[in-house]
């Protein structure tokens, strides 16, 4: 499987130890929700370090790659990752990767998505694919997000507040268990801030 | 050289740990699971080896706890990308489980309860490197490691050693397991860093 090369057009972050990058890769050949991508990064010396996350965007033609990265304090790459990667700047990957955790289009059936911290990730992919797919498509079969979040490790998302918002019939809370109120989009649908 | 990253400068693995490439060395013992984790009870339990038609070895627990034994110590490596040295593991060799059986087969395909499988070359279940394993640290193994026994074949990627075993069938073709047909290396040699299907 090839390295590719991506250059960063967008940082956000997410939370205060959650950022979301943007990458715009050539060539880049799509992907499933719910698959990942292997990022290498390498130092002067060529001192090189892997490590796998899970693809936050949806499927799209145009080479855009979004990773949500959790910062692990004892991390060597996820600090570098969400604290000096900056915009314009390249970055290695190869993938996708995993053909088992997966969601593609041609399934409709109901599904119910948990998560834990940044276990999100990947089903946020799911939920952005099924938004692109139309959400008529599966009008009557919403599916649930149960995040699972701590008060330090919440992934929120709120940029699909809109999304969601316009899509009342594509993403339905089910339960969602928290220590404390949660700020994620389902949850601010329910409980308007 | 690839891409440098400006600013990256890494975290080296301290020099006296030889690890396979693209690994780190962790002392937890992390669990990754396709699905749920089967109940198993023991006294249901039940180990065969097969050629596709015939069942030629049949063990329950206690048949198969009747078995010589072995103490392991073996260096885990997962695809994953971590690494836990040195682990301590009790299980019965696959030469004592495969011993009397005669057969041409090049190739195994080992089957779990709860419908995982892999698949192996024969020859890399022989000579001392394959166990059926059911104790870790001393202890009987736990469900979410594969208990009540797992295969134990350290010399490749983890996911080669299913946990929650319930039996091999010997195979004249190789035939790609569930990980294997989801995009990820036939054989999985971790010093070969064979990760994903198309490695070399």
């Amino acid at each position: 499987m090839m390295w590719r090369v991506g250059t960063v057009v967008a940082l956000h972050d997410e939370t205060p130890t959650a950022r979301t990058i943007t990458l715009q890769v050539v060539d880049w050949p799509s992907h499933v929700a719910g698959q990942h991508v292997d990022v290498r990064l390498t130092a002067p010396d060529g001192y090189s370090a892997v490590r796998s996350y899970s693809l936050a965007s949806a499927p799209n033609a145009e080479g855009r790659v979004e990773l949500t990265v959790e910062r692990l304090p004892d991390g060597e790459v996820s600090p570098y990752l969400t604290q000096e990667l900056a915009v314009g700047e390249r970055l290695e990957l190869r993938g996708p990767i995993g053909g088992w955790f997966v969601w593609r289009s041609r399934q409709t059936e109901p599904i119910q998505l948990i998560a834990g911290g940044s276990g999100i990730v990947p089903l946020m992919g799911m939920i952005r694919s099924r938004a692109a797919a139309g959400g008529t498509v599966y009008k009557g079969h919403p599916e649930g997000l149960a995040a699972t979040a701590w008060p330090h490790r919440r992934i929120c998302y709120r940029r699909d507040d809109l999304v969601f918002q316009a899509n009342p019939d594509l993403l339905r809370v089910r339960s969602h268990i928290i220590r404390r109120k949660c700020c994620c989009p389902a949850c601010r649908l329910r409980e308007p801030p | 050289m690839g891409t440098v990253s400006r600013g990256f400068f890494g975290r080296r693995t301290v020099a006296d740990v030889k690890l396979p490439p693209g690994q780190y060395l962790t002392t937890d013992f992390p669990v990754l699971s396709a699905g749920p984790t089967p109940k198993i009870a023991l006294e249901k339990w039940e180990f065969t080896v097969d050629d596709g038609t015939n069942v030629l070895r049949r063990w329950n627990w206690k048949s198969f706890r009747e078995l010589p034994t072995e103490n392991i110590t073996a260096d885990l490596h997962c695809v994953t990308r971590w690494s836990k040295l040195g682990t301590h593991w009790e299980g019965v060799s696959l030469d004592t489980i495969l011993g009397e059986i005669e057969s041409d087969a090049e190739y195994a395909v080992v089957r779990s309860y709860g419908d995982y499988t892999t698949n192996l070359p024969l020859a890399d279940l022989r000579n001392k490197q394959a166990w059926i394993a059911f104790r870790f640290d001393d202890e009987d193994l736990a469900p979410e490691h594969g208990g009540p026994a797992r295969l134990l074949i350290p010399h490749l990627y983890l996911w080669k050693s299913a946990k929650w075993v319930r039996g091999i069938r010997l195979m004249h073709e190789d035939q790609p397991g569930f990980w294997e047909s989801l995009g990820y290396h036939d054989y999985g040699d971790p010093w070969r860093e064979q990760r994903y299907s198309g490695d070399e």
